[in-house]
């Protein structure tokens, strides 16, 4: 397994772990689900830690890929973070369109702020997915 | 220029005229009364059906023009043209989604958050067009 790989995976983990936390707790009736207030410090406090983890894994998982043949980044690497790039898009394109044309009309802004979340994590998720998929079928671009 | 950079054309156009005159044509004087917000809505609903409209006829007329192209199968370099245009596209649009759920915590009226967010997409979707005509252009 590549550094990328690698790095996708913890991203990928660490993202499911951090945000079904912060929408579970959404879900099961947090004021974070009510207030703007709340909802930045439940939303920042998760997604600062994820990002402390994220950080550290790539730094521990960068130190190990020294040691291995081939660490360098390549054309396919390229290839596959631009494939899980342009999925994400399409998913993030038709969120912020229910986001910013429909909800406007009829929801309070708290539930935009949290749906506006969900769609950025919902994209980087498929994302993610994609491009550890490719690399475990062997995509080659 | 081949079928499938003329639809690009068509598209990056299409989107330019429609929402150029969207952006233009909106009262912003009144922006941020409630008003402005169904003022949005009734100018969207024919701006959409207009764009469907400009678009499926521009298509089929190119199509009819360029048989021998229309059922030609996405080749290796238009994958790697459309991934390539749409991971530049994707980066503007994160950056404009997190600015705009900052705005609401600014209190901005919903017609100024429906239009900034439109304002992102479009430009996000031109972006990515005009990647992908450049990409074409570029050989």
């Amino acid at each position: 397994m590549t550094y990328k790989e690698k790095a996708s995976w913890l991203m990928l983990v660490a993202m499911v772990l951090a945000y079904s936390l912060y929408f579970g707790l959404i879900i099961t009736g947090h004021p974070a689900g009510k207030s703007l207030f709340a909802m930045l410090w439940l939303f920042g406090t998760i997604a600062a830690t994820q990002a402390v983890v994220v950080i550290i894994g790539c730094i521990w998982l960068a130190i190990e890929a020294r040691k291995l043949p081939r660490a360098r980044i390549d054309e396919r690497d390229r290839a596959i973070a631009a494939r899980g790039t342009a999925t994400s898009y399409y998913v993030l394109l038709t969120a912020m369109i229910v986001v910013g044309v429909v909800m406007p009309f009829t929801e309070p802004a708290i539930k935009i702020v949290n749906t506006a979340l969900f769609g950025i994590v919902l994209a980087e998720l498929v994302g993610l997915i994609v491009v550890v998929t490719s690399y475990r079928r062997g995509w080659h671009g | 220029m081949t079928f499938r950079e003329k639809i690009h054309w068509v598209a990056f156009v299409t989107m330019l005229l429609a929402f150029g005159w969207y952006f233009l044509a909106f009262p912003w004087r009144d922006a941020a009364s409630p008003a402005a917000l169904w003022t949005a809505g009734g100018m969207l609903i024919p701006l959409t059906l207009g764009i469907i409209v400009a678009m499926t006829v521009a298509t089929a007329i190119l199509a009819i023009r360029n048989r021998s192209e229309v059922h030609l199968a996405e080749d290796e370099r238009d994958r790697a043209i459309h991934w390539r245009g749409t991971h530049l596209a994707y980066y503007p649009m994160v950056v404009g989604t997190w600015a705009c759920i900052g705005l609401i915590f600014t209190g901005a009226a919903p017609a100024i958050l429906l239009n900034l967010l439109l304002a992102m997409v479009v430009v996000s979707e031109l972006l990515r067009i005009g990647a992908q005509i450049w990409l074409y252009r570029q050989g």
